[in-house]
C-alpha cells in the first residue's frame, strides 16, 4: 500500500511539472485568451468596457448585490458634483468576492484609464461558489500573489474557526492545483469561442443599463419573510455588537487590511479614488468580518449602507426579489441612498482638499 | 455522486484506505455504509424505496426457497418488483398518455399524477432482484440468509447507479471471501478507472457538446449535420456508458471484486445479433436468461417464428427498460425487427456471402451493422416522434441554409480532438482484440509504462471537459 502511495505521489509530481511546463512553454506564449475568459458575464462586461473605455469614469465592482441593485442611469442622474458628468458602470458579477474581485479590479484599472471613482463591495474570503467548483471560473484568477493573499487572509480571519479555515484554504489550494494542471484547458478554448458568439448577440443589451440587471418581481412567498428577517436581524445584531463594544473593532483581519490599503494607495497614484462599500443582505459571518475592517478604513474611502436599523427599507418584503437581493423598486432605493452617500463623500473630500490648498 | 467528480475521488481514496485497514469480518459493514453514503449524494429519499425493495426481496427469497409450490411467492415477488418499477418509473408516462386518450373521447382523467423524482438505479436493482428470485426458484442458488451481505450486494456502490446488472450468484459469494491488498490488482483497477475516465471526459462529454446542440434543434438541420450528429451520438453513448462501466469495474477490482464484463468491442460486430452479445452484456445476458429463453422454449413448436416472437417481446421490453417514452419503445422494436430479420434470413445470407470474398463480406457486414446501429441509436436520441421522423426524412437532404459545422458546439480544434480521441479509442480496442492491453502495458519497462500513464492523465486534464455532466445510462 505504501509502495502504491509513494508511486502515486511521484507520478503526480511528474504530471504537475509537465503541466506547468506545458503552460509556460506552449499555452501562455500562444495568448489564447484574455484574462476574463472564465465566465460569460465577466467577458461580456469586460468587452463592453473595452469598447467604451473613454465613457465611464465611475465603476462599482462586486457580487450579485451590485449587478442586481446598482442602477447606473439613476445613479448618474443623482450625482450633482463636478465639471464633468458622472457616467457609471455596473461591474457586478454573480458570486464575485475577494480575492477574485481584487484580481479583476487590478485588470479593470489597468485597462480603463478614464476611471476616477472605483466602488468595491467589501466581502469576506470564503469558499468558492459551489456552482463554480472545478470550473474555469473557480481558478482562472489564481497566481502566486492572489493565492498567497487568499491564504493569509483566510488564516488571519478572526471569526472563522480553524477547521473551517483549513477547509476553505484546501478548496483554494485545489483551485490552484486545478489551474497548474491545466484542467480542461483545450475545452476552454471551445467555451471561449462559443462565448464569443454569445457575447456578439448579447452585447447590445448592455447599452440600456450599463451592466445593471434588475429583477422585476416582488418576492412571492409571504412565508419566506423569515429568511429576510434573519438577514435583517443579523445585520442589526452585528452592528449593535460593535457599537456596544468598540474594542472589538480592533479585532480585524490584518492581512486583508494590508491589501485594502495597498489598493487604495496604488489606485490613488493612478488618480482613482477607491470607495469600499458594505451592501445590505449579507449574512452574519460576512458582517462579522467586514464591519471591523471597514472601521479601519479611512473615512474618505468607505460607505456603509447595510445596517438594517438605519436602512430598514433594504429589508422589507415589498422591495425584495428574493432573500438576498432587492427587486427593481428596492434597487432604485438602494441606488438613491448610495448616490447620496457618494455625494456626501465626494463633497467632503473636495472641501478637505480645498482647505489643505 | 458521479464517478467523474472530485467528490468521488476523495470518497474513493478514503474508502480504499479504510477498507484495507479494516478486518475482513467488518468490511461488509463499511461497504454497506459507504455505498449508502454514495447513494444519498444522488437522492436521499430514494434510499427508503431501495431499502424497502431489499427487505421485501430478502424475505421473498427465503420464502421461495422454503415453499413447496415456489410459483406463488415467485409471482408475488415479481408483482411487487415490477409494480415498484411501474409506479416510480412509468406511471406518469402511462397517465399522460391515458389523459390524451381520454381527452379524445371528451373525458377528464381522474387519476392524479405522482410528483417525485425517479430513484437512481431503480431499473438496475429491480432487475437484479427479479433475477435473484428466479435463480432461487430454479435452485441455481440458495436464498441469502445474511441480511447485511444481501443489502451490501444491492447497495454495492460501483454498480449501484448504472450496473452492471450483476447476478447475485456471482457477487454475493465474493463478499464472504477475504480480499487482501494486492499491488498488481490495485494497479490494474486504477488503469481501468483511468481509461474509463478518459472515455467519459475526453470523448463522451466533448461529443455531447455537438450532439446536444444539434438534437436540441433537430428540425433546423438536415443532411450531413444530422449524419455527423448521429455518428457522434453513437460514439458518445458508447464512450459514456463503457467509460462508466470501466470505472465501476476498476473500482470493484481495487477492492478485490470481479464483476461481469459489460462491453466487448461492440462496434466490431458484423451483425446486430453479435452486437447484442457485445453491448451491455450484463443486461443482454439477463434478458436472454430470464426472458428470451423461457419465451422461446414456450413457443419452440413454432420453429423460427417462435424465436421471432421471443425476440420481439424481449426487445420491446428492453426498449421500455431503457427509458420512458415512445422513442425508446421504437428503438427496442427496431432492434427486434433487425434481429428477427437476421434469424429468418440466416440461410439465405450464408448462401449469398459464400459467393463474395471473405474480406469483402466482413467489411460489408460490418458497415451495414454499424450504419444500422448509428441509425437506431440516433433515432432514439430525438426528443419526440415528430423530431424523429424529421431526422429520418432529412438525413440525405441538402441543408437548406448555410450552416457552419464548427459553430455547433465544437470549434475546429475541439472537433479534431473529438475525432482523434475516437480513433485513439478504436485503436486501443483493436489491440484489446489481441489480448489485454493492461497486461501488455504492465509488461513494458517502467519508462514506457509511466509515459503511457502520463500521456493518458495529461490528456484527461488538458482535453477533458469538466463540469456537472452526468452519465447517460444513469437515467435508465
Amino acid at each position: 500500500m505504501l509502495k502504491l502511495a509513494l508511486k502515486s505521489v511521484l507520478l503526480f509530481f511528474i504530471i504537475f511539472i509537465i503541466s506547468v511546463t506545458l503552460k509556460k512553454i506552449i499555452y501562455q506564449p500562444l495568448k489564447l485568451f484574455p484574462y476574463s475568459y472564465a465566465a460569460d458575464d465577466i467577458y461580456l462586461k469586460d468587452t463592453w468596457l473595452a469598447r467604451h473605455k473613454e465613457n465611464f469614469n465611475t465603476v462599482f465592482i462586486g457580487s450579485s448585490h451590485v449587478f442586481r441593485q446598482f442602477e447606473t442611469p439613476l445613479f448618474d442622474s443623482l450625482i450633482r458634483f463636478g465639471e464633468q458628468p458622472v457616467k457609471s458602470f455596473n461591474y457586478g458579477i454573480q458570486g464575485l468576492a475577494a480575492s477574485e474581485l481584487f484580481y479583476l479590479s487590478d485588470h479593470l484599472v489597468k485597462k480603463n484609464p478614464a476611471i476616477k471613482y472605483l466602488m468595491i463591495e467589501l466581502t469576506k474570503i470564503t469558499f468558492p461558489d459551489h456552482v463554480n467548483l472545478h470550473t474555469t471560473r473557480m481558478f482562472y484568477w489564481y497566481n502566486y500573489q492572489t493565492y498567497l493573499f487568499t491564504l493569509k487572509a483566510i488564516f488571519d480571519s478572526k471569526n472563522t474557526n480553524f477547521p473551517l479555515k483549513g477547509a476553505i484554504a484546501t478548496m483554494h489550494t485545489i483551485g490552484l492545483i486545478d489551474k497548474c494542471l491545466n484542467f480542461g484547458f483545450i475545452s476552454d478554448i471551445n467555451n471561449f469561442y462559443s462565448r464569443n458568439e454569445k457575447v456578439k448577440n448579447k452585447i447590445s443589451s448592455m447599452s440600456t443599463y450599463n451592466g445593471f440587471a434588475p429583477r422585476k418581481e416582488i418576492y412571492p412567498k409571504q412565508s419566506d419573510t423569515n429568511g429576510i428577517n434573519i438577514r435583517s436581524k443579523a445585520s442589526a445584531e452585528q452592528f449593535q455588537k460593535y457599537e456596544n463594544n468598540p474594542e472589538l473593532l480592533k479585532n480585524y483581519n490584518k492581512e486583508y487590511l494590508i491589501k485594502i490599503n495597498e489598493i487604495i494607495n496604488d489606485y490613488s497614484k493612478k488618480g482613482i479614488q477607491v470607495i469600499f462599500v458594505i451592501a445590505p443582505r449579507a449574512d452574519k459571518d460576512q458582517y462579522d468580518e467586514v464591519i471591523p475592517l471597514l472601521a479601519q478604513i479611512d473615512a474618505r474611502n468607505k460607505i456603509e449602507i447595510a445596517d438594517s436599523r438605519k436602512y430598514p427599507e433594504f429589508y422589507s418584503l415589498d422591495n425584495s426579489a428574493d432573500q438576498t437581493h432587492l427587486n427593481k423598486k428596492g434597487s432604485r432605493i438602494f441606488t438613491t441612498v448610495l448616490a447620496n452617500e457618494f455625494n456626501k463623500l465626494v463633497e467632503t473630500n473636495s472641501s478637505e482638499k480645498n482647505l489643505s490648498q | 455522486m458521479v464517478f467523474n467528480s472530485f467528490n468521488f475521488l476523495l470518497f474513493f481514496s478514503l474508502f480504499v484506505a479504510v477498507y484495507f485497514l479494516l478486518n475482513h469480518k467488518y468490511r461488509w459493514m463499511l461497504l454497506l455504509t459507504g455505498s449508502i453514503v454514495f447513494y444519498t449524494f444522488f437522492n436521499v429519499y430514494g434510499i427508503f424505496l431501495f431499502t424497502g425493495v431489499i427487505i421485501f426481496n430478502y424475505f421473498s427469497g427465503i420464502a421461495i426457497e422454503k415453499a413447496t409450490n415456489k410459483n406463488i411467492p415467485l409471482v408475488l415477488s415479481c408483482i411487487f418488483n415490477i409494480g415498484c418499477l411501474f409506479l416510480f418509473k412509468y406511471f406518469n408516462f402511462f397517465n399522460t398518455n391515458l389523459t390524451e386518450v381520454l381527452k379524445i373521447i371528451g373525458v377528464n382523467n381522474p387519476v392524479p399524477f405522482f410528483n417525485f423524482i425517479m430513484p437512481v438505479g431503480i431499473s438496475y436493482y429491480i432487475f437484479q432482484a427479479i433475477g435473484y428470485n428466479l435463480d432461487v426458484s430454479r435452485e441455481m442458488q440458495s436464498a441469502e440468509k445474511h441480511f447485511g451481505i444481501f443489502a451490501t450486494y444491492f447497495f454495492f456502490f460501483p454498480k449501484i447507479a448504472q450496473g452492471p446488472v450483476e447476478r447475485t450468484r456471482n457477487l454475493i459469494p465474493q463478499f464472504y471471501e477475504k480480499h487482501d491488498f494486492d499491488y498488481s490488482r490495485v494497479v490494474s483497477g486504477l488503469q481501468l478507472m483511468t481509461w474509463g475516465l478518459f472515455k467519459k471526459v475526453v470523448i463522451a462529454d466533448r461529443l455531447a457538446l455537438f450532439v446536444n446542440h444539434v438534437y436540441g434543434h433537430t428540425t433546423s438541420y438536415s443532411g450531413y449535420i444530422l449524419i455527423i450528429a448521429g455518428i457522434f451520438y453513437t460514439f458518445q453513448l458508447y464512450a459514456d456508458f463503457s467509460g462508466y462501466t470501466d470505472i465501476a469495474l476498476g473500482a470493484a477490482e481495487i477492492l478485490g471484486f470481479k464483476m461481469i464484463k459489460n462491453f466487448d468491442r461492440p462496434f466490431s460486430s458484423k451483425s446486430v445479433t453479435e452486437f447484442w452479445k457485445r453491448w451491455h452484456i450484463s443486461f443482454s445476458t439477463w434478458l436472454m436468461e430470464y426472458l428470451y429463453n423461457p419465451l422461446s422454449m414456450v413457443k419452440r413448436n413454432w420453429g423460427k417464428w417462435g424465436m421471432v416472437y421471443a425476440i420481439m417481446i424481449t426487445f420491446t421490453i428492453s426498449g421500455v427498460w431503457h427509458g420512458v417514452g415512445w422513442m425508446f419503445l421504437f428503438w427496442g422494436v427496431i432492434n427486434g425487427i433487425a434481429l428477427s430479420y437476421e434469424v429468418l434470413t440466416v440461410k439465405f445470407r450464408k448462401k449469398l456471402f459464400k459467393k463474395i470474398p471473405v474480406a469483402l463480406n466482413k467489411h460489408i457486414s460490418w458497415s451495414i451493422t454499424f450504419l444500422f446501429l448509428c441509425f437506431s441509436f440516433s433515432f432514439s436520441r430525438n426528443n419526440n416522434l415528430s423530431e424523429g421522423f424529421h431526422f429520418i426524412t432529412h438525413l440525405f437532404k441538402n441543408p437548406t441554409t448555410q450552416v457552419d459545422l464548427f459553430n455547433l458546439g465544437l470549434d475546429p480544434l475541439n472537433f479534431i480532438v473529438g475525432v482523434a480521441a475516437i480513433i485513439f479509442m478504436e485503436i486501443v480496442q483493436y489491440y484489446q482484440s489481441k489480448g489485454s492491453v493492461r497486461e501488455m502495458i504492465s509488461g513494458k519497462p517502467m519508462m514506457v509504462r509511466w509515459s503511457i500513464y502520463c500521456f493518458i492523465i495529461l490528456a484527461i486534464l488538458n482535453f477533458g471537459i469538466f463540469g456537472t455532466n452526468s452519465f447517460i445510462y444513469i437515467q435508465f
